[in-house]
C-alpha cells in the first residue's frame, strides 16, 4: 500500500482492522498473566502475536521451567485445550487465513495424551455441529465467529464452574 | 521518506492498541468465574468451528460421503492424535492418506 501511494491513514486503519483479532487473543491470555506488574504487562502485550504466543507463565511471575510455548499448561484448562486442539487442529489447512492461528501454539507442542473433561468435548462438539450448520447458510467465515462465540458463551452460562475458573496468584 | 516513517509509526501504534487494552484491563482484575470459564471455552469452541466445516462442507454442501478424501484424512488425524501420536506425524500421515485418495479418485 505504501508503494501504491495509499494515504497513511488508510494504511494505518487497515493495519488496525487486520490486527483486531488480537483483542480476543489478549483477553483469552490475560488471566494467565495475573500478578505481573503493569509495566511488564505493557511489555508482554507488545509481543503478543498470533503466529507464536507468549507462554502462559505461572502466576507469581515465574515462568515455567523450560517453557517456550503455550504448550506448557499451568492448569487443566490448557491441558484440555491441548487435547481438543491436538485432535482438531490438524484438520485446518491454513489457520492464519482465519486470523485464529493463535490457538495453535497450544497444540503444536503437545506431548502425549491429555484428557479433556467431558464438558470440554461437549463444547467442542456443539461448536462443530453449529458451525457446520451455519457454514451451509452463512457467507464467508462467519460460521466460525458465530458458532465459536455462541457455544462458548452458552457453555460459560450453563456448565458448572470447575477448578480452572479459580483466580490465580496476585503478585503486585 | 518521512511519510514512510510516519506510516510505520502509525502502524506500530495501531497494532499495539489491538493487544494492550484487553491484556492490561483483564490481567490485573479479578474476573467473575463465568467470564473466566468463557475465556477458557472460546478456543475450545473456535477450533472445531474452524476445522470441522473445512472437512464436512464442500462448495456449500454437506460432504459426508466416503468419497470425501478430507473425511478420511480427518478420521486418521483424529485417531492418531487421540492415541498420543505426535501431531506433526499425525498430520503427515493424514496428508498422505488424502493425497493417495485424491490420486486414486
Amino acid at each position: 500500500m505504501i508503494a501504491a501511494g495509499a494515504p497513511p491513514l488508510a494504511i494505518i486503519l487497515t493495519t488496525y482492522v487486520v490486527n483486531m483479532r488480537h483483542y480476543l487473543m489478549a483477553a483469552t491470555l490475560a488471566p494467565s498473566f495475573r500478578g505481573f506488574r503493569r509495566r511488564w504487562l505493557a511489555l508482554i502485550a507488545h509481543v503478543i502475536k498470533t503466529s507464536r504466543s507468549p507462554s502462559p507463565w505461572r502466576a507469581r511471575g515465574r515462568p515455567t521451567r523450560g517453557s517456550t510455548s503455550a504448550a506448557r499448561p499451568p492448569s487443566r484448562a490448557p491441558s484440555s485445550g491441548v487435547a481438543v486442539g491436538t485432535a482438531l487442529g490438524g484438520l485446518v489447512e491454513r489457520p492464519e487465513r482465519y486470523g485464529l492461528d493463535f490457538a495453535f501454539p497450544r497444540c503444536s507442542g503437545a506431548r502425549g495424551r491429555a484428557a479433556a473433561p467431558a464438558n470440554d468435548w461437549l463444547v467442542a462438539i456443539g461448536a462443530a455441529v453449529l458451525a457446520v450448520a451455519l457454514a451451509l447458510v452463512l457467507p464467508g467465515n462467519w460460521h466460525i465467529v458465530v458458532a465459536g462465540l455462541t457455544v462458548s458463551a452458552l457453555g460459560a452460562l450453563l456448565l458448572p464452574l470447575d477448578d480452572t475458573t479459580e483466580p490465580t496468584g496476585t503478585r503486585r | 521518506m518521512s511519510r514512510v516513517w510516519l506510516v510505520i509509526g502509525g502502524m506500530a501504534v495501531a497494532t499495539y492498541l489491538t493487544r494492550a487494552p484487553m491484556f492490561l484491563a483483564l490481567a490485573r482484575r479479578p474476573l467473575p468465574p463465568r467470564v473466566r470459564l468463557w475465556l477458557r471455552l472460546v478456543p475450545l469452541a473456535v477450533l472445531p468451528a474452524l476445522a470441522v466445516p473445512l472437512v464436512l462442507v464442500r462448495d456449500g454442501r454437506l460432504a459426508l460421503g466416503l468419497a470425501n478424501p478430507a473425511l478420511w484424512g480427518a478420521a486418521v488425524v483424529f485417531v492418531l492424535a487421540a492415541r498420543g501420536v505426535n501431531l506433526l506425524a499425525s498430520v503427515a500421515v493424514a496428508v498422505a492418506v488424502v493425497a493417495l485418495l485424491r490420486a486414486l479418485g
